[in-house]
């Protein structure tokens, strides 16, 4: 499309998808797919391109992050000089025997997150990221789908003059 | 029936987007001649002790709008400590632990008191969502009260206390498309007025690249960044991302930084990245007109006023891909492109690097949709017909 001065108006979108799929071609020329994951969470192409949405890559990725990081700090403070700081004292003893057995738990439940982590990461990147193989496939049928419409076009060209 | 635009701080010079709006707001309205006050805290700002009364109590004049500032009361900062740390990792919080972070984050019991005891005088504005001067003050009189969201998505976002404050007030206010999109994801507003009416925007300034390049003595193509440098706007990534690209294209393409924080600069590029620190309003401007394109990584934007600035100035943007809000702006404008990952950070770089009728297009694009949607002038004429509505009179 051409504006009022001859130049030709932007399409963000249009353009977005030229670099998405430069960078696609870019990937399967060098036999290696899209890093999964980067460093937001987000899948290469984010815009609905793959099989998961944007909500589950960005869970998945809270989930990475989450998984050795579960233990919160509890600091235990007082104002009131005198009974506050008894009471702090009490305070500070019970949380120490519950965070013996707690401690415990946590590492337990560490060990379990990032083994399920693990597995999902797996799982995604075999639903994002079909093997080249299989992609080389596809291309060659869309190749020889698009070698059609040119002989049909061609044909009609040719019957027209 | 008054205005009361209820924050909890306010100030002509304190940072934050959201704080600015609202002073530009209420002056405007003021100008306008609507009965508009602002009741806030003593709380200097943002980055102060939310249990420290810096300013006196009492009423001031700021620009020609009364302001109302009540005291805050001490809190228990390590209780809130403890539950934001939980909700920051994203792990669930229970309803105890809710009204804990409600009750100790700023305590203004003489700003509530004032509100019921004046609740059929005014219309409220609470700003932003996530404090508890707007959680507090609009259950007081909920059908007297709008929220001018400020939405992220974040997990404050789905606590139950906030879903019930956003569920029962008469009217929300969002700044953009996306984040009223957000809203009625999360919450059900059947019963609440939504109006997208969208932040304010000076238009009628000018940046000056020349004059910026010949002070700052940056005559190379450059990448503009304004704002905070923290993590939560991600300018970390933005660091390595520029780090990264420097090292597979070495030219001159520099990164200009504007704002405050702390920065780790990556190492071997030091050279490449400018920090100006705080600049004039002026230079800022100036930036924006030089630069090749304005970069936004953040992922937590409602608005995102540094977008219009740059745009305003004719210049480009590029932002986060996982940010609805700002990637909504460039696919509605043609003004500005937004990556997913490292490469196409780099592609859309090399693209405007090499295409400038592109980057003047995209800017002029960008231009257009501010002055269409976010001039004051249409902000105030939206503002003034709400407040109408409302039984604000003048």
């Amino acid at each position: 499309m051409d504006t009022e001065n001859g130049e030709s108006a932007v399409d963000v979108t249009e353009i977005m998808r030229q670099i998405r799929e430069t960078l696609v071609r870019r990937r399967m020329e060098r036999g290696t797919p899209a890093p999964i994951l980067p460093d937001l969470g987000l899948p290469s192409g984010t815009g609905g391109e793959g099989t998961l949405d944007i909500a589950a890559h960005k869970a998945l990725h809270q989930a990475s992050q989450l998984a050795e990081d579960i233990y919160v700090d509890y600091p235990i403070e007082w104002r009131n000089p005198i009974l506050g700081r008894a009471w702090a004292i009490v305070r500070r003893k019970i949380h120490g025997e519950v965070r013996t057995y707690v401690d415990a738990m946590v590492a337990r439940q560490m060990a379990f997150n990032v083994a399920v982590v693990q597995v999902l990461r797996q799982v995604v990147e075999h639903l994002e990221h079909p093997t080249v193989e299989s992609r080389i496939v596809e291309l060659t049928a869309e190749i020889e789908s698009l070698r059609r419409k040119v002989s049909e076009l061609e044909e009609q060209i040719v019957n027209k003059s | 029936m008054k205005l009361a635009i209820v924050i909890p701080w306010y100030g002509i010079d304190i940072p934050g987007g959201a704080e600015a709006m609202v002073c530009r707001i209420a002056e405007n309205l003021s100008l306008r001649g609507w009965p508009v006050e602002v009741l806030t805290t003593c709380i200097r700002d943002f980055h102060a002790d939310w249990g420290k009364n810096y300013h006196r109590p009492g009423i001031y004049q700021i620009n020609g709008v009364p302001v109302h500032r009540f005291r805050v009361e001490r809190r228990q900062r390590e209780l809130f400590d403890a539950v934001n740390r939980k909700l920051l990792l994203g792990l669930p919080v229970s309803a105890a632990e809710e009204r804990f972070f409600l009750s100790e984050m700023i305590n203004s019991p003489d700003l509530y008191r004032f509100i019921r005891s004046h609740q059929d005088d005014y219309f409220f504005i609470f700003v932003p969502y996530l404090f508890s001067t707007t959680y507090w003050g609009s259950l007081i009189r909920p059908d007297h009260s709008c929220i001018i969201a400020c939405l992220h998505d974040e997990p404050y976002a789905r606590l139950n206390s906030f879903r019930k404050m956003f569920e029962q007030v008469r009217a929300l206010i969002f700044l953009a498309p996306a984040e009223h999109k957000l809203a009625t994801h999360l919450y059900n507003l059947e019963q609440v007025e939504s109006l997208l009416i969208g932040g304010g925007v000076d238009t009628e300034v000018q940046g000056n690249a020349i004059a910026f390049q010949t002070k700052y003595g940056i005559s190379e193509p450059f990448i503009l960044y304004v704002g905070r440098r923290n993590p939560e706007k991600n300018t970390p990534l933005l660091l390595e991302y520029f780090a990264s690209y420097k090292r597979r294209n070495p030219g001159q393409l520099k990164l200009v930084l504007i704002g405050s924080g702390d920065l780790q600069l990556p190492d071997g590029c030091e050279e490449a990245i400018i920090d100006l620190g705080f600049v004039s309003p002026q230079d800022k401007l100036n930036a924006y007109a030089a630069a090749t394109v304005l970069c936004q990584p953040s992922v937590h934007e409602s608005f995102s006023l540094v977008l219009m600035e740059a745009w305003v100035c004719g210049t480009p943007v590029l932002v986060h891909a996982g940010c609805e809000v700002t990637r909504d702006h460039c696919v509605r404008s043609n003004g500005g492109l937004y990556f997913a990952d490292y490469e196409e950070f780099e592609a859309i770089l090399d693209l405007l690097l090499r295409d400038q009728a592109l980057v003047r297009r995209m800017g002029l694009n960008g231009r257009d949709y501010v002055l269409n949607n976010y001039d004051w002038k249409v902000i105030m004429a939206k503002y003034e017909a709400a407040l109408a509505r409302w039984g604000v009179s003048r």
